[in-house]
């Protein structure tokens, strides 16, 4: 690599983003918290940590944002479930004339499953925004202690 | 999912509501160097058309067989069998999609719970003592990892539902198509030949045995089909556990339950509590 002429322009972004092209925003912002987070020194036994509680407090985040993400999944999951509606209930198109009276007992259960999942989302989501303020309120007690 | 940050990475599921543009995905070598980029198209599942065809197949042999039944003389009674035979032939695609979408529901609920359960075993427990961990903890463990668990059961429960519905479905408009192709030769044959009274006998024989056939097939069906009360039941009662586990006394109509963190995990009067680094808790 070293040596061979640089065919594009420059990289404008801190951390330069690796060749032969630029990253996209979301990989970017990504890619550089990454390095941050392994560059930081894993917490010893020692006492002697100068990032000590940020790490800690950055393993809170990285686990607030773990459920804010399951929230996310749940909630993609959620909308995916299926339902016998419209031309699925045309006899002859969709549904056979003696499981029409089994889809109403289908559709409930694909109801409840939905209404459940929403709830789990909503739990997790919920509960994330809890977390994300405990790292928050820990940041802060941390640099008064520091300033004190 | 090595981040430590505020925002959740993107995710990606397969099913029918996978994105619709092209995604993009770069691989790079150890150093990070973008080395190619691959560029990935998502596939919608669309209905293969094997119900369209049979159906197509089957409506002319419908027509001769029905022109046959009307000259025996047994028109009508021939002719509701007929109805009835062909009213139950069902799309199978209609359950193989819902089979193959409930798996994959499955599927991305169990890694959702899997990332938040080793994200609290990885992240948590080695850095935290105190309350909140303890807490998070008894999140996880009790809380969310059961209310995942009976979501799971149950879109494992319709798939495979879904699949025996689809095998039966399946098998019925085959047997369907095989008895209208196998009859309407012979019908249209001895239909020719009714004028004389030897073929009048002869179809109404035809058109009788091929009546008891269907007969039989819808029967068969209906009977196969009801079987799945049990199955039903099996959902049901699952259904049951899950509305347990999600609102009050089991009941949608008295709201969901409470399961949330208690709010002293971000009160910051009770952090020194709550919140206690592994390292010092330990010294």
């Amino acid at each position: 690599m070293a040596g061979s002429p640089t065919l594009v322009s420059p990289c404008p972004h801190t951390p330069a983003c690796p060749p032969p092209a630029c990253l996209p925003q979301s990989l970017r912002a990504q890619s550089a918290r990454t390095v941050s987070a392994r560059l930081a020194p894993p917490p010893d036994d020692t006492g002697n940590r100068p990032n000590g509680y940020d790490v800690s407090e950055g393993y809170v985040r990285k686990f607030a944002g773990t459920m804010d993400s399951s929230a996310v999944g749940v909630d993609t999951v959620k909308h995916w479930t299926p339902r016998f509606e419209g031309w699925h209930l045309i006899p002859m198109a969709g549904v056979p004339i003696v499981g029409l009276m089994f889809v109403d007992r289908f559709n409930t259960v694909s109801d409840a499953w939905q209404d459940c999942a929403g709830i789990l989302s909503r739990l997790l989501r919920d509960d994330s925004g809890k977390v994300f303020q405990a790292a928050d309120n820990y940041a802060a007690a941390d640099r008064k202690s520091k300033t004190a | 999912m090595t981040v430590p940050s505020g925002e959740p990475p993107k995710l990606i599921l397969p099913g029918p509501t996978a994105p619709t543009g092209d995604q993009r995905l770069y691989v790079t070598n150890a150093n990070g160097a973008v080395q190619r980029t691959i560029t990935v198209s998502p596939t919608p599942r669309t209905d293969p058309g094997f119900y369209r065809r049979l159906i197509q197949g089957l409506n002319p042999l419908r027509q001769s067989s029905r022109a046959a039944m009307a000259l025996s003389g047994l028109g009508l009674a021939a002719l509701a069998l007929d109805v009835a035979a062909t009213l139950n032939a069902g799309n199978p695609f209609l359950f193989s999609l819902r089979r193959d979408l409930w798996k994959d529901m499955a599927g991305a609920l169990e890694g959702s719970r899997s990332d938040l359960w080793r994200s609290f075993f990885d992240d948590i427990t080695p850095y935290w003592q105190g309350l909140a961990a303890q807490n998070l903890q008894q999140y996880i463990r009790f809380n969310v990892n059961g209310l995942y668990g009976q979501l799971g059961k149950i879109s494992g429960a319709m798939s495979s539902t879904m699949n025996s519905q689809y095998k039966e479905v399946m098998e019925y408009d085959l047997s369907v198509f095989g008895l209208y192709a196998a009859s309407a030769p012979i019908l249209r044959a001895v239909a020719a030949m009714s004028t004389h009274p030897v073929g009048k006998v002869a179809l109404m024989t035809q058109v009788g045995v091929f009546m008891s056939a269907a007969g039989n097939l819808v029967k068969q069906f209906t009977d196969v089909y009801n079987s799945y009360e049990s199955e039903l039941n099996k959902l049901e009662l699952k259904l049951n556990d899950l509305r347990g586990a999600f609102y009050r006394a089991g009941n949608p109509a008295l709201g969901a339950r409470d399961l949330h963190l208690t709010d002293a995990i971000a009160d910051p009067d009770v952090l020194d509590e709550y919140w206690v680094p592994a390292a010092k808790g330990s010294s």
